[in-house]
């Protein structure tokens, strides 16, 4: 019965509701693009960084990370390999050896990264055959190596050429030796693309002097968003004490700390709009009460409870953030749709400077179901509470003074 | 010469859903200096005769000539100024701008005409001062009585020197006092300054005091009296 | 008259246009508030690039900043140096020696850039040594010092008095290898360039190089506005080199320093898109609760623009009073945060080091804020009147009258 009269009580002055629906919508809509925006942009980063830099999750010896050198790696086996990736959230695992070097070509000598890798398994991390430019890729034990296009130009080298490189390999030994350049990939990151050089994981291995071993295993979930999980169950299936599990969070948390202050920056903007947008509703629900004091007035005296007209009240105030919430994601899938398939493309200044933190231009806006939940309910809650101004009204109401007017 | 004629003048509502026929063939002259009242009851289209001489509304057939300017189909523009520098309109409620004092609102139409500061200050002040409203000059309508505010609005229509003043309804919402008030004061004005007034009414009060009352039944006119004298 | 009637028609409903009022002050506040610190931050960025090492211009061999061969130094340098100080707008100069190079402790190796500074000149120049955070500068009376990160001397696990070495290309493109000590530990705001740069004395580094030679020259103006002049001066005077301000050195100063001015645009522009759906609504009720009233004005003779014209200066002056009101207080707050400046290491501040900006903020804020602000609120204004303002014209004063 209340319920109904509620209703019809929306709907007896469309655009009344209309107004106030559609200052509730509005608010969603802005709020879930904003933060889809900003959610987007940091997947990107994130992406970004894991697939070309570091992975989801390595292993690495409990050493590496205070003394990132190659006496700190580590005996890897298909044992090993088959023990991680025998856990049932891990997709694959990747084993990586890697090292600075200097590298030279006829005259000159730059400093390098040497990467001993497994084509194969890295391609499924991060596509790295695609981004060959030229030439192929090594096999194991054919002594070739792929070479950043950066850094070739630098050394004044191409396909075929000859290049030596020159370093320190496990427990102070010697490490070099001349390779054909059999292939030139383009890195995304500007910094990596002038210093990297590939080889294949056992080449590297027997240029380094260390046969078997390897500085890092990276482990890619099923699922990202399982990160944490895996990372935490990793342990148990390793059973070595020597060997630790790190999440790219740990392992780039200047990363981790940048995204979160820009998320504490828009969280700010977010409630610089959320009190401005509070604002916008009050004013709407303000002059709805207003316009409506004679109305109560004349139920109050007509012999209606306060209570229940306040909770009459209450519905109508809930049915119409409901309608403006839902409204508001159905409005607001429609920018973030249009920006997830048409993403927003850095340029000029803007571009350099993210390509010089290894960070790709594109940022598509994010589709999450956990944005639309938590907006929604912010705003919800919003509107719950300024719709507490009628209902106070209408508890302190004088009826007399409220039907005369 | 008539300063108002209607030739054939029909209004209908609907015409495609339900039909309502507000005005049928009507065929009116008013001359100057006329005090004359529209009666008849509700619906039967006194309202929309009145919004169709004021050019507030379009007829469906037929047109309207005031002063030999045939108002009918005229553009909207030149409409709104022909209203503001030949018809003066008094209405039942909502007749004045709450935010201004009755001064300002007797002001306004002259400003509206673009009059001379001081001239449009004199003026304001004889007809408010005409109207019986000394000493309220800075009142805001909210602060004047039903009656107050009707002075105060036939002040403002007199004050862009209109060839006529609409009326409608004008007393429906005053007590007996302030509506006989009212009405003296229109007598005088009509009588003195030969101004002419047209209601529209179903108040009793009013049609006693009219010189010609036109009845109205159905949209079309059912009588048309003058009387000798009042 | 117009400007007095809308006036009025605000004040009749005080609570309405007073919760509106306070949106826009608020949004006001907040926005400039965020933008100052913004630009605050970026201003301290933009000094700490100048000032510690980017300088007001610099000269380089046309191809140097490209490609970083060791061959490619400044010819001439001494002739700059003394066409330099012959100069009245330079206020002071350094000549750098640069190499690219690999740094090896006995527990690891690292890439790093190598920096030859010459001390006294660079300290005249910039304010780099303010970084040292352990031991002293270069001019130690020590053979071959070296200035380490605390990024990388973490990285390579050594300290103070620690001996490392330096592996690079000399002249004749031969690897030559030494060995430096650590005189002391820098940390700038920049942990990434902690990790990725090394100071030695240009001296050693020359004698190493196998030449006296300059690869880079930092030069600071006593007037920054006068730098591209200068760059115009130096590149006239000399040939085979390029000599460029920090506009046109740095991508990132560039990026700060076009994006400050635009800063508060942006953020403005998000607010009162949330401010104009307020408005706009609060127009709308405006106008709805008034139709016979707008109606009885159209009847009476008061045009359409007039009343389209009242509308829009409504929603003008309702939004500009409570701009003035949000400005003052912004203007109030911004005097007292400006002196004690605004510690941002409980919002996550410190995490900021990473892209080099400081955790304690000073706000700035320019007469150019308030002004775009004071615009982006009329057009905001303007622009949400017009629905309403619309709908109030389509108005039939002959239906709307009646009652």
């Amino acid at each position: 019965m209340y319920l109904k009269l509620a209703w019809r009580n929306i709907w007896r002055n469309k655009r009344r509701t209309l107004i106030t629906i559609s200052s509730v919508m509005f608010a969603v809509v802005f709020a879930l693009f904003l933060e889809s925006l900003e959610r987007g942009a940091h997947n990107s980063m994130i992406d970004n960084m894991t697939r070309f830099h570091t992975g989801y999750i390595q292993v690495q010896d409990y050493r590496f990370e205070s003394e990132p050198s190659l006496d700190n790696a580590f005996y890897y086996n298909d044992e090993l390999s088959t023990s991680i990736s025998g856990s049932e959230s891990v997709e694959y695992t990747i084993p990586r050896i890697e090292t600075f070097m200097l590298a030279a070509g006829a005259d000159i000598t730059r400093g390098a990264y040497m990467l001993g890798i497994d084509v194969e398994k890295e391609d499924r991390l991060n596509n790295i055959k695609d981004r060959l430019t030229e030439g192929r890729f090594f096999e194991p034990g054919d002594e070739t190596v792929v070479v950043s296009e950066g850094l070739a130009s630098r050394l004044e080298l191409s396909v075929g050429d000859t290049l030596a490189l020159l370093g320190q390999g496990r427990f102070g030994m010697t490490a070099s030796n001349l390779y054909e350049i059999s292939g030139l990939i383009r890195h995304p990151m500007r910094d990596m693309n002038n210093q990297l050089v590939y080889m294949s994981l056992p080449d590297a291995q027997w240029l380094l002097s260390a046969e078997e071993h390897i500085t890092a295993l990276l482990v890619t979930p099923d699922r990202v968003r399982d990160v944490e999980r895996v990372a935490a169950e990793l342990p148990s299936a390793l059973q070595d004490d020597e060997l630790v599990v790190r999440t790219w969070r740990e392992m780039i948390p200047e990363l981790v700390e940048a995204l979160e202050f820009d998320e504490a920056q828009t969280q700010l903007m977010m409630l610089i709009l959320y009190v401005v947008i509070g604002f916008g509703i009050f004013g709407t629900i303000l002059t709805m009460t207003l316009e409506r004091l004679r109305e109560f007035g004349i139920l109050l005296s007509v012999g209606m409870q306060r209570l229940k007209l306040a909770f009459v009240m209450f519905i109508e105030t809930f049915f119409i953030t409901i309608l403006g919430v839902l409204a508001g994601f159905g409005l607001g899938i429609i920018p973030i749709l249009y920006f997830h398939y048409n993403p927003i493309v850095l340029a000029g200044d803007m571009e350099e400077l993210v390509a010089e933190w290894g960070i790709d231009p594109v940022m598509p806006a994010a589709i999450a179901p956990d944005i639309f939940l938590r907006q929604g309910v912010i705003i919800f809650v919003l509107t719950t509470i300024i719709c507490l101004y009628p209902i106070i009204k209408i508890l302190t109401l004088k009826v007399l003074e409220a039907s005369k007017r | 010469m008539a300063i108002i004629t209607t030739h054939n003048l029909s209004k209908v509502y609907n015409p495609e859903t339900v039909p309502v026929h507000a005005l049928r063939d009507v065929n009116l002259e008013f001359e100057e200096g006329e005090f004359t009242t529209v009666r008849g009851p509700s619906g039967s289209g006194k309202t929309t005769l009145l919004n169709m001489i004021g050019g507030l509304d379009t007829p469906s057939s037929g047109y309207v000539e005031v002063d030999g300017t045939r108002i009918t189909g005229m553009k909207d523009r030149a409409l709104i100024d022909f209203r503001l520098n030949n018809i003066g309109f008094v209405f039942q409620a909502y007749n004045l701008i709450p935010v201004f004092t009755a001064f300002e609102n007797v002001s306004f139409i002259m400003l509206l005409q673009k009059w001379d500061k001081q001239k449009m200050k004199a003026r304001a002040e004889e007809l408010l001062t005409a109207v019986g409203l000394k000493g309220k000059f800075e009142s805001r309508p909210k602060q004047l009585s039903g009656g107050e505010q009707q002075r105060v609005a036939v002040a403002r229509a007199l004050a862009s020197q209109p060839k006529f003043i609409l009326a409608d309804e004008p007393t429906a919402n005053l007590d007996t006092d302030s509506a006989m008030n009212l009405l003296d004061m229109m007598e005088k004005m009509n009588r003195e300054e030969n101004v002419t007034f047209i209601f529209s009414t179903h108040d009793q009060r009013v049609i006693d005091r009219a010189r010609r009352v036109i009845t109205m039944v159905d949209g079309a006119i059912h009588k048309d009296e003058t009387k000798l004298s009042p | 008259m117009l400007l007095s009637i809308s006036w009025r028609n605000i004040w009749r409903h005080p609570a309405r246009s007073g919760v509106l009022m306070a949106a826009i002050i608020a949004g006001i506040w907040a926005g400039i508030l965020v933008s100052a610190l913004t630009n605050g931050w970026i201003q301290q960025r933009f000094n700490n690039l100048i000032q510690e090492e980017i300088t007001h211009a610099q000269v380089h061999h046309p191809e140097f900043l490209m490609e970083r061969e060791v061959s490619m130094y400044v010819d001439d340098a001494h002739e700059i140096f003394s066409f330099l100080n012959g100069n009245e707008r330079v206020k002071a100069y350094a000549g750098r020696t640069l190499s690219d190079g690999m740094i090896q402790s006995p527990l690891t190796s690292s890439g790093v850039q190598i920096r030859g500074v010459e001390p006294d000149r660079e300290r005249g120049t910039t304010t780099f040594h303010e970084n040292i955070i352990d031991g002293d500068y270069l001019d130690a009376d020590m053979r071959n010092p070296i200035l380490l990160g605390e990024k990388l001397t973490e990285k390579l696990n050594v300290d103070i008095g620690n001996r490392i070495v330096l592996t690079f290309q000399d002249l004749d493109n031969e690897l030559t290898s030494a060995s430096f000590i650590i005189s002391g530990i820098f940390r700038t705001a920049s942990t990434p360039y902690d990790e990725r740069n090394v100071f030695v004395k240009a001296e050693d580094l020359q004698e190493l190089l196998g030449g006296d030679i300059y690869h880079e020259v930092a030069i600071m103006l006593h007037d920054e506005n006068l730098v591209e002049g200068l760059a115009a001066d130096l590149n006239s005077s000399f040939d085979h080199i390029v000599a460029e301000s920090w506009y046109e050195l740095s991508p990132e100063l560039r990026y700060i320093s076009d994006m400050g001015g635009n800063l508060i645009v942006y953020i403005m522009g998000v607010i009162m898109l949330a401010l104009a759906f307020g408005i706009l609504n609060t127009m709308l009720m405006a106008i709805f609760e008034r139709m016979k009233e707008l109606g009885m004005l159209l009847a009476i003779g008061m045009s359409k623009v007039r009343v389209f014209l009242m509308i829009m200066m409504e929603s003008v002056i309702l939004t500009l009073s409570g701009t003035v009101v949000g400005l003052i207080l912004t203007y109030l707050t911004l005097e007292y945060v400006g002196e004690k400046g605004f510690d941002m290491t409980s919002m996550g501040g410190e995490s900021m080091a990473q892209f080099g900006y400081d955790a304690v903020v000073y706000p700035v804020a320019f007469m150019n804020d308030y002004i775009t602000t004071i615009i982006l609120v009329v057009i905001t204004a303007l622009l949400a009147a017009i629905y309403p303002a619309v709908k109030a014209l389509r108005l039939k004063p002959g239906e709307v009258v009646r009652d």
